[in-house]
């Protein structure tokens, strides 16, 4: 059963079609369900569901590919993209990775993944111009951390 | 504003699915942001008011104000 409901699909898919400027890829870290057997400590109820929304999307346009990694085979790769829980989402454009999503985007997450994909493929935000200058001055790193919930 | 600099990595947090990493961020009610683990404010802010936090968090603001002002970081 789709998570997606059709009138959603379609509105999805119409912002998609008219937004997205370039290419964009979703990195998703995961678990192999290995056939249900279960791991204690390895625990991940919003994996599958985290799968099936992310395909539902990409299905919806050929500028979106997903990628799924399994956290647990492929540490060195998490690693690297400096992901230490799951479910997390890596949105990238041309090998920039600085948009993580940790956790299920529902509720009024999900259209703040589908800002940040659009935002992703142009390149560039709505921020105003002031605000991008400062940003490209900085001279060293910022985390932003910015914790929510679906509700 | 990480996908305007390279030197900024944004990460979203949902915080029912890491309960432990929001109780080691103090997080009391959302939205609550965190910068560089020193700066912390809630709530939905201006763009203007969030580049000033930012700034202070990196040392690069002029009129740096007291920081969390919502929740211990």
């Amino acid at each position: 059963m789709p998570i997606l409901r059709q009138q959603d699909r379609d509105a999805v898919k119409s912002k998609l079609d008219l937004e997205l400027k370039g290419d964009v890829k979703l990195t998703l870290y995961s678990k192999n369900d290995m056939g249900g057997l279960y791991i204690p400590g390895r625990e991940c109820q919003t994996c599958t569901p985290a799968q099936q929304l992310l395909e539902e999307v990409c299905e919806l346009s050929p500028r979106l590919g997903l990628d799924v990694v399994d956290f647990y085979s492929d540490q060195q790769r998490a690693a690297e993209d400096g992901i230490s829980r799951i479910p997390a989402i890596v949105v990238s454009s041309n090998g920039e990775k600085n948009v993580r999503f940790y956790g299920l985007p529902s509720g009024m997450e999900f259209p703040v993944l589908l800002e940040t994909i659009v935002a992703t493929s142009a390149k560039g935000s709505p921020l105003a111009l002031e605000t991008r200058r400062a940003l490209k001055g900085l001279n060293q790193d910022v985390h932003l951390q910015v914790f929510v919930t679906p509700n | 504003m990480a996908i305007e600099s390279n030197r900024v990595t944004a990460d979203v947090v949902e915080i029912q699915e890491f309960p432990a990493l929001a109780q080691a961020y103090g997080v009391r009610g959302v939205p609550l942001t965190v910068i560089n683990d020193s700066v912390t404010f809630s709530g939905a802010v201006t763009e203007e008011v969030f580049l000033s936090r930012l700034l202070e968090a990196v040392g690069e603001s002029d009129d740096a104000e007291e920081g969390g002002d919502a929740a211990e970081g």
